[in-house]
């Protein structure tokens, strides 16, 4: 009975090692890139140029696709039509009036 | 591309140059105010009736204030909807646009402490006179961002045509008459191009307007560019309405000709 308690009193703590030597191992990397990774000479641009509109360009040229391009152009033709409106707002606002 | 980057900077230039600070300007008029009365019951009611004026006169400047910042806000909204300014640029106008809303609130503290009726005439009329917030600012703004977008959308109906240009071509290899529908690409191609060409011309004509200062004849100028520019994006959006229609007529004989590619946009055509 005394013999098997030592046996696994030794194989707890053989176990434990292990264990403990495994988890120093694995953390070890995470923690390398901390004072490993050197500082980027240029940062990175904050304002990224604008984004490609491709919406037509990207897709198929079969008749579904063809229908789907139309559904865009139509939404955004609707667009320029809507930024050319506000232009026409523009030159119908009145200067404030004086009247005394 | 380029066009639309330099009336941007023009754009941001000219709100650097609007006058911050021409608040003080002195009021004239309102001769009636200083009539005398011969009685205290007279004086008295001089006294209410200039009130009153410049009670109705404050309301009026503060809601004209408020179109100005609201109109402004709503260019800053549709500057940063633009596709071909960066970022920076964008971030840039932003803060002008900003500075100028802060400038009129300022205006707006200044004429509701006002106590004399000329210095509040002078006020207000300096909203119009020092800022021309709506006689310059607004409609160039407004101008860019629609040669932006129709630039955009023109660009986008041209990657449209040369998928429609290919169909067509299968179409013809395979036997069809497409003299028709060849007919209604070139109109859609010369639609496109002309978008491009009045957008590119309204830039131009805006890229250059700096503030009138009361000078009439560079009012008159600024005016006259500007309707023009105004002229030109109506023709040109007209040109994408058009070359929109166009397309929408092209698909339509390309799809009654029954001739379809995969989805998988290869050259090959099927015969439905």
């Amino acid at each position: 009975m005394g013999f098997i308690v030592k046996l696994v009193l030794v194989l707890a703590v053989v176990a434990g090692g292990v264990w403990a030597w495994m988890t120093f191992h694995q953390s070890a990397p995470a923690q390398q890139p901390v004072t490993q990774v050197t500082e980027p000479t240029t940062p990175p641009p904050t304002t990224p140029p604008p984004a490609p509109t491709d919406a037509v360009s990207a897709s198929g040229s079969s008749n579904a696709d063809l229908q789907s391009d139309l559904n865009t152009l139509d939404t955004q033709v609707q667009s320029a039509q809507d930024d050319s409106a506000s232009v026409d707002n523009s030159f119908n606002d009145k200067p404030v009036q004086q009247t005394e | 591309m380029n066009a639309l980057k330099t009336i941007a900077a023009a754009l941001l230039a000219l709100f650097i140059a609007t006058p911050v600070s021409a608040l003080s300007v002195t009021l004239g008029g309102s001769a009636d105010a200083s009539a005398s009365a011969s009685t205290s019951a007279g004086n008295v009611n001089i006294t209410a009736a200039i009130q009153a004026r410049i009670s109705k006169g404050k309301d009026r400047a503060d809601q004209e204030i408020q179109r100005r910042i609201d109109s402004l806000n709503d260019l800053n909204t549709r500057i940063q909807a633009m596709v071909r300014l960066t970022g920076q640029q964008k971030s840039t106008m932003a803060s002008e646009i900003g500075t100028q809303i802060s400038t009129l609130n300022d205006l707006k503290v200044k004429i509701d402490a006002d106590t004399d009726i000329d210095t509040l005439k002078a006020d207000i009329k300096s909203i119009t006179d020092a800022y021309r917030i709506f006689m310059l600012i607004i409609p160039q703004g407004r101008i860019t961002v629609a040669a932006d977008r129709i630039t955009d959308v023109a660009s986008d109906l041209n990657a449209f045509s040369t998928k429609l240009s290919a169909r067509i071509s299968a179409a013809e290899s395979a036997g069809k008459d497409v003299t028709s529908i060849k007919t209604t690409l070139n109109d859609m191609n010369a639609k496109i191009t002309d978008a491009n060409t009045q957008s590119s011309a309204a830039v131009g004509l805006i890229g250059n307007l700096t503030p009138d200062n009361g000078d009439q004849t560079k009012a008159a100028a600024n005016n006259a560019a500007l309707k023009s520019a105004h002229a030109d994006i109506k023709t040109s959006v007209q040109d994408l309405v058009t070359a929109k229609q166009d397309a929408h007529t092209i698909v339509k004989a390309l799809v009654a000709l029954k001739i379809d590619v995969q989805a998988s946009a290869s050259a090959s055509t099927t015969t439905q």
